[in-house]
């Protein structure tokens, strides 16, 4: 890491001496703003995540999955997954806010190219070597730039000019349940594989998502991130790798394993955070949606529009992503509404919603942040 | 002919344009969590080639770990889609080719493709 305010202050002479400004002092303000993303790779399906239960068409649209609809209601249109219930006391205490129906500017269904753009913040994959929150620090202050990736190496999303740390915490094992799933599909067939990997996945404890252990590792992962961040030279910026949402067969149990996990990680962080939590924007998003209807193995299958979540104590005092609030231009889940007749159509586009939010958590000029973070939009 | 962890894990490097292993890998100490310590094969006649040695459960875990902390890395550097056909040619299957194309991240493509059936055997 770089140095931070506190070091620079106590190192005071040396710092003169070496005729740095000492603005830092002046210019940071009296608690720090903290920023965490927490990516969800593979495709959330944001209509599981905030069901749209009010719609006419919901009950029809989603069939089996319609069932699952027990969490708390949000407003007349909305219920909460029923393992958000850290989401959904947030919401309660006007702490949490869902964007319903947004994408961002990509429009076809590869997990690749939709992740580069959600991270690069281009309007087409490929198009961008850095990323939006990499940009975003250009626009912060000294004492709010050091960001850190809980990832093995620095994540597009945070790449740019500004240094950035990395921290991989060894101990947890870097295979997740869904990779294990694809090799065991892949070796099916294969007469030495099979067998041994049958017995390696068997006597394995597996730890290494965030859905793994009844959603203790994302307790552990939030607890981990807020320890990172609380110090006062410590991570201000933060990327939080989460993969495993990737739902094509038996939705059900994995996404309600998956939100568990990212109940508790929301839940730890705040915990985890103690007062800097007001001072803190967290902001969960995907890199497209899934389809409205409901394939033959209890999953779906690559959408578009989706939601995102945002939590923070400062999302009590309103502004564009107010706590207590589902936004969105709802278009309807009918066939005739949808994108293509299959996905949620998106209305309103993921980078102008969390390009307004950062621009009020860090009270910066909305159109200066567009304008760094997503050029294209 | 299932690799051993030193063939494996040079295959893997020889694969890539960018450093697999970071700066700071303690290389003895990742072939001892594979199963085959350097210079200490455990019988004087040294490592063997057999099918029945290197193809383990355990082995086979830590295998998938260190692609997947690999693909971790530099997973969003490299597209295993494209990497695939060139490194497996013609051992190259269906099944592994969709499940590349299929993957969940660029990172995961990438550790299906060095834990795949073909790039485990040479």
């Amino acid at each position: 890491m770089t140095l931070s305010r506190r070091h620079m202050l106590i190192s005071g002479l040396t710092i003169a001496a070496a005729g740095a400004v000492p603005r830092f002092a002046y210019a940071a303000a009296a608690t720090p703003r903290r920023l965490v993303f927490v990516i969800q790779r593979g495709a959330a399906d944001g209509l599981a995540i905030v069901a749209p239960t009010g719609d006419p068409a919901y009950a029809a649209a989603r069939g089996a999955l319609a069932e699952e609809a027990g969490g708390a209601s949000l407003n007349g249109l909305f219920t909460l997954h029923p393992a958000l219930a850290a989401g959904a006391d947030l919401y309660r205490t006007r702490q949490a806010h869902f964007a319903h129906a947004v994408a961002t500017a990509y429009r076809d269904r590869s997990h690749f190219d939709g992740q580069n753009v959600l991270e690069g913040g281009g309007s087409r994959p490929y198009e961008k070597s850095d990323g939006w929150v990499g940009r975003l620090l250009t626009l912060l202050p000294a004492a709010e730039r050091e960001a850190l990736a809980i990832a093995p190496a620095v994540p597009l999303a945070l790449r740019g000019s500004a240094p950035v740390a990395t921290y991989a915490p060894s101990r947890l094992p870097q295979a997740d349940a869904d990779l294990i799933a694809r090799l065991s599909a892949l070796y099916a067939d294969d007469a030495l594989l099979h067998p041994l990997w049958d017995s390696a996945v068997k006597t394995q404890e597996l730890a290494g998502d965030i859905g793994g252990n009844n959603g203790r590792n994302g307790a552990e992962l939030g607890k981990l991130a807020a320890s990172l961040m609380l110090p006062a030279d410590g991570a201000r910026v933060m990327m939080i790798e989460t993969g495993g949402w990737d739902t094509h067969s038996g939705q059900r149990g994995r996404l309600t394993a998956q939100l568990r996990g990212l109940d508790q990680l929301v839940g730890a962080l705040q915990a985890g955070l103690g007062p800097a939590w007001n001072d803190t924007l967290v902001v969960a998003a995907t890199e497209f949606g899934r389809t409205v209807a409901v394939n033959g193995t209890g999953g779906t299958d690559h959408g578009t529009g989706s939601a995102a979540m945002f939590f923070g104590g400062a999302l009590a005092a309103g502004g564009p992503v107010a706590g207590g609030n589902v936004s969105a231009d709802w278009p309807g889940l009918s066939a005739v509404n949808r994108l293509e007749g299959r996905d949620l159509k998106p209305t309103r586009s993921l980078e102008s919603v969390i390009g307004a939010a950062i621009a009020h958590h860090y009270a910066l000029d909305p159109a200066r942040v567009m304008r760094t973070l997503y050029p294209d939009a | 002919m299932f690799k051993s962890p030193w063939d494996w894990t040079v295959s893997v490097m020889r694969s890539l344009k960018l450093p697999a292993l970071g700066d700071r890998q303690n290389v003895p100490a990742l072939f001892t969590q594979l199963g085959q310590p350097i210079w200490r094969p455990g019988s004087p006649a040294g490592y063997d080639d057999l099918v029945a040695t290197w193809a383990g459960s355990a082995a086979m875990m830590q295998r998938v770990e260190l692609a997947s902390r690999i693909a971790g890395r530099i997973g969003d550097r490299v597209d295993a889609r494209q990497l695939a056909p060139l490194i497996l040619a013609d051992a190259l299957t269906t099944q592994t080719a969709q499940a590349v194309a299929r993957a969940d991240s660029p990172g995961q493509a990438l550790a299906l493709l060095y834990a795949s059936p073909a790039f485990l055997r040479r």
